[in-house]
């Protein structure tokens, strides 16, 4: 594994070549029109921005448990800027929309394309910015972290908004943005878990053991927070019964496997974690956090599958294809942390 | 004795005798306050009793606006009894020390916000005496509750509230009724005494205490939470423009927290000044809970801003129209000054200074008081105001019963937060120790 360490500049090249490796596999080796690259953008963007909203939230809140973790979380930020160019690649596949055939003010094919990129790109800058100053211990931190949590919000109410719910336009959720964000930060939580857990096995700190501990009370207080909000929608529209909003429930639980993805997104992003972390002592458990905490992370796939595969395709091969590249990517960013955050400074 | 247990018994003692001074000797101008709080309070309920005897025709709600300032104070009032627990079991399940000094008030106010809000559904009956017909109860009529409507839903969730603030608040006290008690002589010792259940100090009552206290705070989070979220769904599950909404559970659970938190500050700082208190409550815990009010409001405003952005941006022309006239219709002075003190005036927060400056936050808690009430009444009426059918369309313009009866309701609440101070200790005496020993 330490020869996955590398340097900012051979780190970059790897990134191209993995995102023209992406690009080339949803322009020219696929056929026709599939969904394949808004899933991978909008599962790795909460994945990538998660860790670093975790521990810029808990400097804000003056939260010393994620001390030990917060270089390892913090070695994904470059990673924004590698989803907001990736993004940008989008372009080719917008005919995804329907909304491409209306005339819309807010949603056009230029627009769209660049308010999204604008938006991630200044993300990446202010995470940039925060983490120097973190890593520096610069008093200006904590409005920094302040300013990323913000453009963190905004960048992913806007993947919930306009990258996964504008599939379905006309139809709309003012409960689908607070649902991403939450989930973003669930991820980054059950990568701290993670993280930790697998720290645990070459070093059996009191330290690392804590912040496993803390990442899996909060995990357990976010799953009952995610129900909150999933049932909040649900019931909402289930109650009002108007035949245009129930129609995007009726579709994903009338028919098969969308029903079961459904059941089993509830089961694993909340019924789960819940039931799993309940107790102090399973907290501790090295084994049953890894599990839990992957399960959150497969969970998150499920639910953007549920969204998205009942409008558009998917092409299976070549997904595995793209997620794998995704994972060898912030695997080699994270042995490579010193490095980059080296550089950083 | 070593130096630093001297300093910390010389501290302990001074905190007990100060908040046990808070409770001796009510000084002439307390009286008076009293008296102006239980002044309006009986205007409130005078004019109440008027209501009853001519009627709900003397107060401005009629078609189309149905629910007015009635309703709206009830979900001003439970908004503010919401807060007030989930500031304080929030905060402690988050180890956040700086609630200690906040949390007794908190919880207080929690308590007589929820006897306040849980009038309004009484006043806004009309026969007020019918109002045993809410529970399901075998009857001859055979009439059943119809537990599919969040109104229902409302009473239940609010009483089951009550009742958990009510015992979260007392169990937080016994420790420190049993210092009162110590004080206390003759027939308030005996009341203390029975209050303060037999609490000696012992290490194993403080080992249940600790957690049970635990179990109760995260009991109390979950539960307000979704207590606040059947609220909001009063309004949600129906399907007028601007209300039917998925957002509104968290929108509103947002909202009571800001809220609150203003209501905490605005209680807390005269309370601070008048009892000498700045000993205990420093600016660094203002500095912390202006923290908390700046959070809450950037959510308000998110909230705000998604509903209005989703409205013209998924094209649905009823939605549309209902937020245009939100902001340029016959609400429009009302809406905008909900804006400018719930979502701008906060944004003055991010200067440390301000934070820092207690007159600025305690005016800052009054706008923000403001704006919330007028928060829940533009999301009411304006919505009622103007649905779908243009033929039942109309202006909501309050009548003085019901501003009356709003001003008796502050009176009470007033009142009660009054002899709250003086009956009980005001801070959390053990919780400080602990800080300070820390």
């Amino acid at each position: 594994m330490s020869s996955l360490q590398l340097r900012p500049a051979m780190l970059t090249i790897v990134a191209i070549a993995i995102g023209v490796l992406i690009v080339l596999i949803e322009t020219v080796l696929q056929d026709g029109s599939n969904g394949n690259l808004l899933l991978v953008l909008a599962f790795w963007s909460a994945l990538i921005q998660g860790p670093v909203a975790v521990v810029a939230a808990a400097e804000i809140s003056l939260g010393k448990w994620i001390k030990p973790m917060k270089k390892e979380l913090l070695t994904f930020y470059p990673l924004i800027l590698f989803i907001a160019i990736l993004f940008i690649f989008l372009y080719f596949k917008i005919d995804i929309y329907k909304w491409t055939e209306i005339d819309h003010q807010w949603l056009s094919k230029n627009f769209f394309i660049l308010r999204n990129s604008i938006l991630l790109l200044l993300s990446f800058i202010l995470a940039h910015f925060y983490v120097r100053a973190s890593l520096k211990g610069k008093s200006e931190r904590g409005t920094l972290a302040v300013l990323f949590i913000l453009s963190f919000v905004l960048t992913q109410s806007l993947v919930a908004y306009d990258w996964i719910m504008s599939l379905d336009y006309p139809w709309i959720s003012t409960m689908f943005g607070p649902i991403f964000f939450l989930e973003s930060f669930y991820a980054g939580l059950a990568i701290s878990a993670i993280i930790a857990a697998f720290k645990l096995l070459k070093n059996n700190s009191e330290d690392i053991r804590k912040v496993m501990r803390d990442s899996a009370l909060f995990m357990f207080g976010i799953a009952l927070a995610w129900a909150g909000l999933f049932y909040g929608q649900y019931l909402v529209i289930w109650y009002g019964n108007i035949p245009w909003e129930t129609n995007y429930f009726s579709v994903r639980m009338s028919h098969s496997p969308f029903r079961e993805m459904m059941y089993l997104v509830i089961f694993i992003l909340f019924i789960f974690p819940f039931i799993g972390l309940v107790s102090r002592k399973s907290k501790f458990s090295r084994v049953w956090v890894l599990i839990v905490s992957f399960s959150i992370l497969g969970g998150l796939l499920i639910e953007r599958l549920f969204y998205i595969l009942p409008v558009i395709p998917l092409n299976g091969l070549w997904l595995v294809i793209e997620f794998i590249l995704m994972t060898v990517l912030m695997i080699i960013f994270y042995r490579s942390r010193k490095e980059i955050l080296k550089y950083s400074e | 004795m070593k130096p630093k247990e001297m300093k910390e018994l010389e501290y302990n003692q001074s905190l007990e005798r100060d908040i046990l001074d808070a409770l001796r000797n009510p000084r002439p101008i307390f009286w008076l306050a009293v008296l102006v709080c239980a002044g309006f309070f009986a205007i409130g309920m005078a004019t109440w009793v008027y209501q009853m005897l001519k009627g709900m025709g003397v107060a401005g709600i009629n078609n189309p606006v149905g629910w007015g300032v009635y309703i709206t104070d009830f979900v001003f009032w439970v908004g503010i009894a919401h807060s007030g627990t989930l500031i304080s079991a929030v905060l402690f399940l988050f180890r956040a020390k700086f609630r200690n000094v906040f949390n007794r008030s908190a919880e207080a106010m929690t308590v007589f916000a929820v006897m306040t809000a849980g009038l309004y559904p009484l006043i806004h009956l009309g026969r007020s005496w019918l109002f045993y017909w809410l529970f399901p109860y075998p009857n001859q009529r055979q009439l059943w509750v119809n537990f599919q409507s969040p109104l229902v839903w409302d009473v239940f969730a609010v009483s089951t509230y009550f009742t958990i603030s009510a015992i979260f608040w007392y169990v937080g006290m016994v420790p420190d009724l049993a210092i009162v008690r110590r004080y206390a002589s003759g027939i308030r010792k005996r009341i203390y005494s029975i209050l303060s259940l037999g609490w000696t100090g012992s290490l194993r009552q403080w080992k249940h205490y600790s957690r049970l206290y635990m179990f109760l705070a995260a009991f109390a989070t979950p539960l307000v939470i979704s207590v606040h979220s059947v609220v909001s769904w009063d309004f949600a599950m129906s399907i007028v423009p601007g209300w039917h909404t998925t957002i509104f559970a968290p929108y509103f659970v947002a909202g009571a927290i800001f809220s609150g938190t203003a209501m905490v500050l605005t209680l807390v700082i005269p309370m601070m000044k008048i009892f000498r208190l700045e000993k205990y409550i420093t600016v660094d815990h203002f500095d912390k809970i202006a923290k908390v009010l700046l959070f809450t409001s950037v959510i308000v405003t998110y909230s705000y801003i998604v509903e209005f952005a989703l409205a013209f941006y998924g094209g649905h022309k009823f939605e549309e129209a209902h937020f245009l006239y939100r902001a340029i219709g016959d609400y429009r002075y009302l809406y905008w000054m909900m804006l400018f003190c719930n979502s701008l005036l906060p944004l003055t927060l991010f200067i440390r200074k301000l934070r820092r400056n207690i007159l600025y936050l305690f005016i800052l808690s009054l706008f923000v008081n403001v704006g919330m009430w007028l928060e829940r009444f533009v999301i009411i009426v304006s919505s009622l105001a103007k649905d779908f059918d243009p033929y039942n369309w109309g202006v909501y313009v309050p009548k003085w019963p019901e501003v009356a009866i709003t001003l008796g309701s502050f009176g009470m609440f007033f009142m009660f937060f009054l002899l709250f101070t003086k009956a009980l200790p005001v801070l959390a005496i053990t919780e400080i120790k602990e800080e300070a020993a820390e």
